[in-house]
């Protein structure tokens, strides 16, 4: 990459052992199998796929919530997937995180104050600053006057402004990367916009580039720089956001937005497989209308397509189909 | 045929010594085989109106007026009689209600215990055989009657619920939000269900819910509801209509609510958000509910609450002082 990355994902899987089913060997369920990806400074980057595709074991690989089972998460000069102790600290200081729920990730016993300068007592920011920071996160979230919401309780705030404080609390400490797990599905639409719009604030203001999580395309249309999108452990189509939406070229990608677009009544059938059962060949291939109406190519069964550039397009777009010239 | 008229609903909360119209005046009617869509923001009384049609308002609310579910009327009815008509004749989705299936009961028994409850003489081989339809009808696998809800997806036991929902023939469905807590997939999926078994069973459906875009695609009329009343409705074609030409939504919280949510078929820009609160409704309003968010706003509507009256033809009403009628 020319520009200058806060993260570099490559290769990352992260498998859990799965249960055993009677006479059946144990399984392993590859939630993360095999992705890549880079996030520039200031760039949105945003992943989308349906609830189980592993897009939230993505984003809790990179915050070291869960340990990757391979690859790597370069920042910093550090491999995240690898490193701990003070170097694990240090880097997690750069990297924060919101959750999709406002009224279960804020501690209903503490005020505002308390949950925003919580990071900076963690990361041992001095006493004589943690007061000016708290209120300055608070004003970039703007959360006002800053001084009197600070005093408030969670269950005095609407579920908008609990996620302001959510976001406050992620960008006390200046992070590099925010990674926002389905921040605005539990919103109703008139606070929803609010806080999309407060996150493309805090980028253009403070330089903060976002992994954003979402399975609502349109939202990640007019929010994201470019797009990802993922199905079972996999990223199979990416690129510019505009493009993507524009000029969709594989074929889960297209049944996505024509859902999403809501045209007509027609729906992709049946549900993601198993991650424990992954499909041979192309993952996608047993719900796949292209391969269904290519009268069920050998190769989709046979060979897992990888990402490749799509050639009529802009550089950065890639797609993961064996007959990606023909989905136009 | 009508199935549901509700005439001047209110519906009153009592909180201590105080008290709230969070349903004020609201009129609508369901045909046979019809579906209403009910829209607006948290807090604008579109549960609370749903609750009041089969009598499920919690102790502290008294609604007045009237409701007529098949000629026959629900508002004072006792609890027993309430109870012969739910599941019979009326069925309630509630929000989130795939997690209201009990965890350890396998689905055929959950589904089995309403045809036990209401219809005690009928047969267990035809009862389990119903069962099985039902599945089959909302397009689970009959094979997997004898499964417990933790071993479906959300949107599989969306879809057993529904199958509940219908297992004593009633006429009138009512959905709280049945998709809002779905990935898209799963939500077009539901959505093209309810759709299909409305059309083919002849059933009602009132479907409430903030998402536009679920409503455009099941409903033939859409009530949108402020602040307890309803300001606009009409068919769903003029109101909620693709791309701006066709869109002819006349009240500019309607317009408001629409430009809150992104669209695929629009432009690439972030929703606007809606500046400020729903009014407090525990203080008398005198003029229009929306005067304090309204971008068009005059004199007349902080002095006058405006009414119902069409836009054009019968069909579609506006309660804005600005649209329709004689003033301009």
């Amino acid at each position: 990459m020319t520009v200058e990355s806060v993260v570099e994902v490559s290769d990352l899987k992260v498998y859990f052992p799965g249960r055993r089913s009677s006479g059946q060997a144990k399984s392993l369920v590859r939630a993360v199998d095999g992705v890549s990806f880079a996030i520039a400074k200031g760039e949105i980057l945003a992943l989308v796929g349906e609830s189980g595709c592993g897009k939230s074991t993505i984003a809790a690989a990179i915050m070291r919530l869960v340990a990757p089972t391979a690859g790597r998460i370069a920042s910093g000069g550090v491999d995240l997937a690898t490193v701990n102790g003070s170097a694990l600290r240090r880097a997690r200081r750069r990297f924060q995180m919101i959750f999709q729920d406002p009224f279960g990730s804020l501690d209903p016993r503490q005020t505002v104050y308390e949950t925003v300068v919580e990071p900076l007592v963690i990361h041992g920011v001095p006493a004589e600053e943690r007061r000016t920071r708290v209120l300055e996160a608070l004003e970039f979230a703007q959360l006002l006057p800053p001084e009197r919401l600070a005093q408030r309780y969670p269950h005095e705030l609407s579920g908008g402004q609990r996620q302001r404080v959510a976001i406050a609390a992620a960008v006390v400490l200046r992070p590099d990367l925010v990674v926002a797990d389905e921040p605005v599905s539990m919103l109703d639409v008139s606070a929803r916009a609010g806080i999309l719009s407060l996150m493309v604030d805090l980028r253009d203001r403070l330089g903060i580039s976002y992994l954003f999580i979402t399975h609502d395309l349109s939202v990640a249309w007019v929010l994201a720089d470019r797009i990802a999108v993922v199905y079972l452990g996999r990223i199979v189509e990416i690129g510019s956001a505009a493009e993507l939406v524009a000029a969709p070229r594989h074929p889960y990608t297209q049944a996505l937005l024509e859902v999403t677009r809501g045209d007509g009544h027609r729906t992709l059938p049946g549900e993601t497989p198993s991650a424990a059962a992954i499909p041979t060949g192309c993952r996608f291939h047993p719900r796949c209308p292209k391969y269904r109406l290519l009268n069920e190519p050998s190769q989709c069964r046979e060979v897992d397509p990888v990402l490749t550039e799509t050639a009529t397009t802009l550089v950065g777009h890639q797609s993961a189909c064996h007959f990606v010239e023909e989905n136009q | 045929m009508t199935l549901l008229e509700i005439k001047d609903l209110c519906v009153d909360y009592t909180v201590g010594a105080d008290s709230l119209r969070a349903v004020d005046q609201v009129s609508i009617s369901v045909a046979a085989g019809e579906a209403v869509g009910i829209a607006g923001e948290s807090g604008c009384g579109k549960t609370t109106l749903g609750l009041a049609v089969p009598g499920l308002l919690p102790a502290n609310a008294t609604p007045t007026g009237s409701v007529q579910l098949l000629g026959e009327e629900m508002i004072g009815r006792s609890e027993d009689d309430l109870n012969e008509l739910r599941w019979t004749k009326v069925s309630f989705i509630f929000q989130g209600a795939m997690n209201a299936l009990n965890p350890v009961h396998r689905i055929d028994r959950q589904i089995l215990e309403p045809i036990r409850t209401h219809e005690p003489n009928t047969a267990s081989t035809a009862a389990k055989e119903r069962v099985s339809q039902l599945l089959e009808l909302v397009g689970v696998s009959p094979s997997r009657a004898r499964s417990f809800p933790h071993e479906f997806s959300g949107g599989m036991r969306q879809r057993v619920m529904i199958a509940m929902a219908l297992a004593c023939r009633p006429s009138l469905l009512i959905a709280d939000e049945p998709t809002t807590a779905l990935d898209v997939i799963s939500q077009s999926q539901i959505l093209s269900l309810l759709g299909d078994l409305q059309r083919e069973q002849q059933l009602g459906l009132l479907l409430i819910s903030h998402d536009l875009a679920a409503i455009r695609r099941t409903c033939d009329r859409v009530v949108v509801m402020y602040a307890g009343v309803v300001v606009e409705t009409g068919p769903t074609a003029v109101i909620l209509g693709r791309g701006t030409e066709q869109r002819t939504a006349a009240h500019p919280y309607t317009q408001a609510l629409i430009k809150a949510h992104p669209d695929l078929a629009g432009e690439r820009v972030l929703a606007q958000a809606l500046p400020g609160h729903p009014p407090d409704l525990s203080i008398p309003i005198k003029g229009c509910r929306f005067y304090d968010r309204c971008s068009v706003r005059e004199s007349i509507c902080h002095e006058v609450a405006p009414t119902l009256r069409p836009v054009a033809g019968t069909a579609h009403l506006a309660a804005c002082h600005l649209v329709g009628g004689d003033v301009t």
